[in-house]
């Protein structure tokens, strides 16, 4: 009952969540003086680069905690949030790529922020292939674990790309100083707000349909 | 509006929807199947004790 309760509430706050960040996208956010419409992306793109970060932030942790307690929620929760987490990182390449191509001219250029980000797609999805693997379950689920433990290290590695090195993508945070209005910084903090919902909502599911599987793996084998 | 702003936004909203019904049409159909391998063997073991310990 309580599991439900909670299930409805976080899909509906999602969908809320979602639809008002879209409303303040739209119609609440200022149009930006030198791109124009096109700046808009910006909100949802950097929300879903945060929510794949934060998928795989939480891949990393639930690695270190299997390998520490070999419990199985740990495991699914891992697979569950990398899964999650990819999907986000995929809109995040394809939107980029159609933000640039208006604003730099060209869909793709390989400089050192969208080749790590390119390098870290490829990354977790041969995590999610690595666990379709046919092998023991506990053996996959603690090569996973490490996996995921190592592959994380892009998420530090793109956020800093464009502090370390010469870089055309844009900075939010220049010198410690943020570069929006703060019409434009509502907006995002919103936006922010409504993806770490959806990310919510689509783990929890995800990590429901993994304790289903076993349930079903159990009650065949026995 | 610019057509690529559009299509950027119909996938901010189609990949977390699809994603969504594509968890939830699994979810249906182990559900479907823990139902027809659970119910009929659980409903046995437990009448079969039931009349164990009445016995």
């Amino acid at each position: 009952m309580r599991r439900r309760l909670l299930n409805w509430v976080l899909g509906v706050g999602s969908v809320v969540a979602f639809v008002g960040a879209l409303v303040m996208v739209f119609l609440y956010a200022p149009r930006e003086a030198t791109m124009g419409e096109i700046q808009r992306i910006f909100y949802f793109h950097v929300a879903s680069a945060w929510v794949g970060f934060f998928g795989f932030f939480i891949t990393f942790v639930s690695g270190a905690l299997f390998l520490a307690r070999s419990e199985r929620r740990w495991d699914i929760l891992g697979l569950s949030s990398a899964e999650v987490g990819l999907a986000f990182i995929t809109m995040v390449l394809i939107t980029g790529s159609l933000w640039a191509r208006p604003v730099w001219g060209t869909f793709w250029t390989w400089e050192p922020r969208l080749t790590i980000s390119a390098v870290q797609w490829l990354l977790y999805v041969a995590y999610v292939m690595l666990r379709t693997s046919t092998t023991s379950q506990e053996r996959v689920a603690r090569f996973a674990a490490v996996y995921g433990i190592v592959a994380f290290v892009t998420v530090p590695l793109s956020w800093f790309a464009i502090r370390w090195w010469r870089t055309i993508h844009p900075q939010i945070l220049a010198g410690g100083e943020m570069a929006l209005t703060p019409r434009m910084l509502q907006t995002l903090l919103v936006s922010l707000a409504a993806f770490t919902l959806v990310y919510a909502t689509l783990v929890r599911q995800r990590v429901h349909l993994e304790e289903a599987r076993d349930r079903l793996a159990g009650l065949q084998a026995g | 509006m610019p057509i690529y702003l559009v299509l950027a936004y119909v996938i901010f909203c189609g990949v977390p929807l699809g994603l969504w019904v594509s968890i939830a049409w699994r979810r249906r159909v182990i559900g479907k199947q823990l139902e027809q391998h659970a119910m009929p063997g659980e409903a046995l073991v437990l009448d079969t004790n039931v009349e164990r310990i009445r016995g």
